[in-house]
């Protein structure tokens, strides 16, 4: 441990007296097969990211660099970012496109400036199917299961189970029209999801339920979404309006309280985005946005109301130049925050920042980007700095070193636990003792990286990666809860763990083939572990897996057909927050039927999923339909102790397109 | 599930006849056919199937032949009054043909489908419990079929297929089927909506 310390203090300043530190991502961008893209968890799998999920709609994802409960990453979509969800939980059904419109999605890991737009956690960035010329029309339905229903056995009162998950109907409608360089789009979505996991009943259903008045609550989540947009494409100018709305009612996740709230929410957003291209190798970009994103009280138990209101205003500007040897983006931005609702006094956080990329191509086979991002509020200041040596030493071979330095303030990484501190009074309310530092510390992190590709044949390709994390301030929520029956948990004290630190080292090997178009596949091992650290900071990162392993494959024997076997294998994961739960027993809700009892465990243990999938288009590509035969191993697995288990289950999409 | 898998693999690796069906959509095949519940497991203690009649459809495709149908059959209780239902087996599948003798072909293949069953009534329990009379799950079948050319464009055959619906008690059943297909030239308006 310590040489791996001296080798990364030697190295960095090395880099900083030979121009400025600088990090570098792992960089990711794919295209995505779209027809096999049947919910959030699908498009999660091809980032390199975890993710847990309570219940197949929502996750949270690890990073890589700040695991479940930090810093998120930043969604976007044609350019315009968005924010799919609440305090860190993104929802499928608050993407504002059907994610099977999808053409192109583009990962990047860790910190980093992506066409005039810094990002700190990871960037998400999808691009949409093209608009037709011409008046265009699609709409789909979605459906689908986990097996397990009681069929005829529901009028054996020894055998009755109850009806298990069920996904849909979803519907997503759009109409598009385009004329010259001018469009208009505009997009319906409704989803509506059954929860009725046994394993979750009685948390989901005595959460709903009113026992004095005998009356049980519906424990479905339906979703609204729509979205307009209208802009002007060409070769020099690329404008987008574009107003997005939501509603839905839901259970959203709150990790301070150690369980779901029956929630309702309401999301607005409208953004304005221009891109002109003032030569062939440069431009400016600017945006400006205005978010709004509330939770309603949805009836419970408890009668909690989460009652947030988050208003943000957003502006960017930034110009750059792309040429042969030097290219830069750069720019500044605004971001105004004022989270009302039980906020107790008036308060808006403005962060200001300003952001650099410079690239310098010193030679064909040779060339390193920094990139250099700071952010201000009050008299407080973060600053990250990252840095790639880009370098192609012979034919077919890439290696990219990189190094940085990422910081973030704690309005950044933390935003509750600030607004708590600056008197948004929410954990009163939701009966939560609480244990947060009154002065919270910036996360700093520093990280290594070294990637190789190697081009082994015509037809394959090799990555091989190796990154180290240094974190000298992580911020950990921590929330170990106490054990209840009836709504599996009640909250402990919740405690901010501010000024952790330790080493993570992570290594990544990818091997890709493919044969002309009809067989493309890829296969993904990751492990990582936690070399040194605080307590604390260790049992953090026993939540994501040591190792996974992943593997796709995709074949496509005619144009309009295509098969894909999916394989996932996760290694063991423990939660230390749900350690009181081990061992403790859950039972089935309903009294009429056989109880059944299920024990808790915080270990998640190891498991293999296998799905297979098939797409076929119809009526010369204007139908499509599509099955997802998910789990066909029938795993009983989990990603989060107190989430739905998985289980075979099928997903099946009918979409139209004129 | 792994029998699934199984027979899946076994499927892909067979030697297959390609001189039968190697062009995609060209000739329709329309068949109606009758089917008897053969045999099962726990479920038909309890419920009685009726003879059942389904409608299959199916076009060479790549490789092998594509098709779907609908099955229907009714189960009638033994047992729980109200509890007998109608089963409408819809599904989607693949299939390989040999070519046996001159107008004898096997052909065997794997359908997945939705077993959506119609209860009589509703099932409530405690007059407030109230459980839909409608219900699917996922079912898949396996099946070998024996056909017979009549004539150019008529086939005669009979097929045993085992299929299974997961409930939470699987229902599992071998289906015997006999049936009549007629074969012609695929419309252009039908090819062109499958391509």
């Amino acid at each position: 441990m310590p040489i791996v310390s001296t080798v990364v203090a030697l190295f960095i300043p090395m880099l900083l007296a030979f121009d400025e530190i600088g990090s570098l991502h792992a960089v990711e961008p794919d295209s995505v097969n779209s027809s096999f893209v049947m919910g959030v968890e699908d498009l999660v799998w091809q980032t390199g990211w975890d993710y847990a999920s309570m219940d197949r709609m929502s996750v949270m994802i690890n990073s890589n660099e700040y695991g479940y409960y930090g810093p998120q990453p930043t969604f976007v979509l044609d350019g315009i970012p968005f924010e799919p969800g609440f305090f860190g939980v993104h929802y499928a059904q608050l993407f504002p496109l059907s994610l099977f419109r999808i053409e192109n999605l583009e990962t990047f890991h860790g910190s980093g400036i992506q066409n005039g737009l810094p990002y700190q956690a990871g960037i998400m960035k999808l691009k949409s199917e093209p608009i037709p010329r011409g008046i265009s029309l699609f709409g789909s339905g979605q459906l689908g299961h986990n097996s397990g229903e009681p069929g005829p056995w529901v009028f054996d009162p020894n055998k009755v189970t109850p009806n298990v998950e069920r996904f849909g109907p979803w519907l997503d409608a759009g109409l598009s029209v385009r004329f010259g360089g001018w469009y208009a789009k505009g997009n319906l979505r409704y989803h509506d999801y059954l929860h009725i996991d046994e394993f979750i009943q009685t948390r989901i259903i005595n959460m709903r339920g009113i026992p004095e008045e005998n009356i049980w609550l519906r424990v479905d989540a339906i979703s609204t979404l729509g979205l307009v947009e209208t802009g002007f494409l060409s070769d020099r100018v690329e404008i987008r309006l574009q107003g997005t709305r939501s509603e839905s009612t839901d259970f959203l996740f709150f990790q301070p309280l150690g369980r779901e709230i029956p929630t309702g929410f309401e999301t607005e957003q409208y953004s304005a985005f221009a891109h002109v291209r003032t030569s062939e190798k440069s431009g400016i970009r600017g945006l400006y946005q205005q978010r709004n994103l509330a939770t309603t009280f949805r009836s419970n138990i408890f009668d909690f109301d989460i009652g947030w209101e988050k208003q943000v205003h957003t502006w960017r500007g930034s110009f750059y130049i792309d040429g042969d040897r030097i290219g830069i983006d750069a720019g500044m931005g605004n971001e105004s925050t004022e989270a009302t609702g039980r906020q107790t006094s008036f308060k808006q956080v403005t962060i200001p920042s300003f952001f650099m990329q410079n690239r310098f191509s010193i030679h064909r086979s040779l060339s390193i980007t920094t990139e250099n991002i700071v952010h201000f509020y009050d008299n407080n200041r973060s600053f990250s700095s990252n840095s790639t040596i880009d370098l192609l030493p012979v034919t077919g071979w890439r290696v990219q070193i990189t190094g940085g330095f990422s910081e973030l303030l704690p309005e950044q990484s933390n935003p509750l636990e600030t607004w708590i501190n600056q008197g948004y009074d929410l954990f009163s309310h939701l009966n939560i003792s609480s244990d947060i530092p009154s002065e919270i510390e910036n996360n700093r992190l520093l990280h290594l990286a070294l990637n190789n590709q190697i081009k082994l044949h015509d037809d394959w390709n090799l990555e091989m990666g190796l990154q180290f994390f240094r974190h000298l301030s992580l911020q950990i929520p921590f929330q170990r809860v106490l054990y209840d029956l009836p709504f599996s948990t009640q909250p402990g004290t919740f405690s901010l763990y501010s000024g952790q630190s330790g080493e993570r080292l992570a290594a990544t090997f990818r091997l890709h083939h493919q044969t002309t178009y009809r067989i493309k596949q890829t296969a993904d091992l990751t492990y990582r572990t936690t070399m040194d650290g605080d307590a604390v900071y260790q049992q953090y990162w026993e939540m994501t897996p040591a190792i996974r392993f992943q593997y796709t494959a995709l074949y496509t024997p005619s144009p309009d057909l295509e098969l894909q076997l999916d394989v996932q294998y996760l290694s063991e994961r423990t939660w230390p927050e749900f350690s009181r739960l081990d061992g403790e027993l859950n039972r089935s809700f309903y009294v009429q039927f056989p109880f059944k009892y299920f024990t808790y465990s915080n270990t998640l243990p190891q498991h293999l999923r296998i799905d297979i999938r098939v797409s076929k288009w119809l009526w010369q590509q204007r139908l499509r339909v599509a099955l997802q035969l998910k789990n066909i191993l029938n795993y009983d697995y989990q990603t989060h102790p107190i989430g739905i288990r998985e289980g075979f289950g099928y997903m099946s999409r009918l979409e139209i397109r004129f | 599930m792994n029998k699934l898998i199984f027979i899946i693999l076994l499927l892909a690796f067979m030697p297959v006849d390609y001189s039968y069906g190697q062009i995609a959509f060209e000739r329709t095949r329309i068949s109606v056919t009758g089917h008897r519940l053969l045999a099962g497991n726990t479920i038909i203690r309890n419920w009685d199937a009726a003879n059942g009649i389904g409608f299959e459809l199916s076009a060479p495709y790549i490789f092998g032949n594509f098709e779907a149908g609908l099955r229907y059959t009714r189960f009638d209780e033994f047992t729980f009054e109200g509890s007998g239902f109608h089963s409408h087996y819809v599904f989607a599948g693949w299939n390989y043909s040999y070519i046996a003798a001159d107008d004898l072909i096997f052909t065997s293949g794997i359908r997945l489908g939705n077993n959506f069953i119609l209860h009589d009534r509703d099932k409530i329990y405690a007059d407030e419990y109230k459980f839909s009379r409608e219900e699917s799950e996922f079912s898949y079948e396996l099946f070998a079929r024996l056909q017979l050319e009549i004539n150019k464009n008529t086939e005669f055959f009979m097929s045993a297929s085992y299929n299974r619906t997961i409930f939470n008690i699987p229902f599992a059943a071998f289906y015997g089927t006999a049936g009549v297909t007629l074969k012609f030239q695929t419309p252009a308006w039908l090819k062109n909506f499958l391509q």
